[in-house]
């Protein structure tokens, strides 16, 4: 189906009207600001006009995913991603000082330890045999088990082996302070 | 005691480590090629290593589609007037003519059936065979058996200028009648006429589900086509899947 030769301006605006919502949504569920995601969304919309002579007719809204899903991995290529967990800081919440108070003396016993712990923590983690090691350190990330199988194209059941294989190994070598506690899983 | 903050550090700093190791993240074609399973795999295998690498991008993989827009108050809703501002940046970006909104907003349509209500006509309408039954206040309108190219597998490919029509100038009104093929596998159809000058889309049906006989028709109030203009008429086939469209059948009406 030629959708330049017949009249492709229509079927263009009309996918536009139809699936605008769900794109710029898409963008927003990603943790996108909101005028980063309008941008995001203009562009899917931009390489949808674009290749619109390559359209043969596949369902719409695959075919408009795919476009989106490849904005969205090329604008993470770019850097411009910001991790999940960064915090951020409002310039106009009233409780943000522009002079913090002087930090407190280090702990240095403190730092010591922490650092020795990361180092065990560490040299273990990358014994862990491939699987497991890629399931722990997505899980680390705070995804989902079933996050994880989807990203990994495993089975959940074999994202839980993995991640109680790994949370054994580490309590092995570590100790009871080789997981993470409920709360901060 | 290993704490939260031992695993963060511990994960960046394994994940810079991998990053030092593996080189660049993926590409956006082997990302969406890993994703529809392409991969063979020695390439499936390194691509499992450079997403926990690069967990940005695993989480990017996974994050689902919406099925539906945002509602208010919900993450991600856009009003109509947004929908609207934004096309119009997305005109100018694209370079698409700007003023004449081609397609009305979703849920407007030219309601001819209320202006054909004022009339109080109902129409059965027949062609080869059929018996046409009329109940109206207005004189019986025009009937008009629209030309469309044959259609081959589902889709509209021939490359011949669509067949036109031409109207007698200004009946009350034209019942459209539009045949199909036996085994076109549309459940329903919409029309959608244009104005060929302006590009200006004057009104377009709800879905309409074909006849026994594989037809289906539409009244059109004669004051929507003005004389000696050139109109298209867009046929739309929907399965449920999705809308393709289908043809193109030109009118004109005489002078």
């Amino acid at each position: 189906m030629n959708i330049v030769k017949n009249g492709g301006n229509e079927w263009f605006e009309r996918m536009y009207r139809k699936y605008y919502g769900r794109v710029y949504r898409f963008f927003r569920r990603d943790g996108i600001q909101d005028s980063e995601a309008s941008d995001l969304a203009q562009d899917t919309f931009v390489r949808l006009y674009e290749g619109m002579s390559q359209y043969r007719g596949e369902a719409e809204w695959g075919y408009l995913e795919t476009i989106a899903r490849r904005v969205l991995f090329n604008w993470i290529r770019k850097g411009k991603a910001v991790k999940r967990n960064a915090p951020t800081v409002d310039i106009d919440d009233p409780e943000v000082k522009l002079d913090p108070p002087a930090a407190e003396e280090p702990d240095y016993a403190e730092r010591e330890e922490s650092e020795l712990h990361c180092k065990q923590l560490r040299e273990a983690i990358r014994e862990l045999p491939t699987g497991q090691r890629g399931c722990q350190e997505l899980r680390m990330d705070g995804m989902s088990y079933e996050e994880i199988a989807q990203a990994l194209g495993i089975s959940l059941d074999a994202v839980r082996s993995r991640l109680r294989d790994a949370k054994k190994f580490l309590m092995e070598r570590l100790g009871d302070g080789g997981t993470l506690t409920e709360d901060q899983e | 005691m290993i704490t939260k903050s031992d695993w963060l550090t511990v994960r960046e700093q394994l994940m810079n480590e991998e990053r030092r190791s593996l080189g660049a993240p993926p590409t956006a074609d082997e990302l969406l090629a890993y994703r529809r399973g392409e991969l063979d795999e020695a390439e499936t295998e390194r691509m499992r290593e450079l997403l926990v690498a690069y967990p940005e991008f695993a989480r990017a993989l996974v994050e689902p589609f919406p099925a539906e827009d945002a509602k208010p108050g919900e993450v991600g809703y856009v009003s109509p007037g947004e929908i609207d501002r934004q096309w119009e940046r997305l005109q100018e970006r694209i370079g698409l003519p700007k003023g004449a909104p081609v397609v009305a907003a979703a849920d407007r349509r030219v309601t001819f059936w209320r202006v054909f209500a004022a009339v109080a006509a109902t129409l059965a309408i027949l062609v080869t065979g059929w018996s046409l039954q009329l109940a109206r206040r207005l004189e019986q309108p025009q009937l008009v058996t629209l030309g469309f190219p044959l259609l081959e597998d589902e889709h509209w490919r021939g490359s011949a200028p669509a067949p036109r029509t031409i109207l007698p100038n200004r009946p009350e009104a034209y019942a459209l009648i539009v045949p199909l093929k036996a085994e076109n596998p549309f459940v329903e159809y919409r029309l959608e006429i244009v104005d060929v000058a302006s590009g200006r889309k004057l009104w377009t049906t709800s879905a309409v589900q074909p006849r026994t006989d594989d037809t289906f028709s539409i009244v059109v109030p004669g004051r929507f086509l003005q004389s000696g203009r050139d109109y298209q008429v867009v046929l739309y086939g929907s399965n449920g899947k999705g809308e393709v469209r289908l043809a193109t059948s030109t009118v004109t009406v005489e002078k």
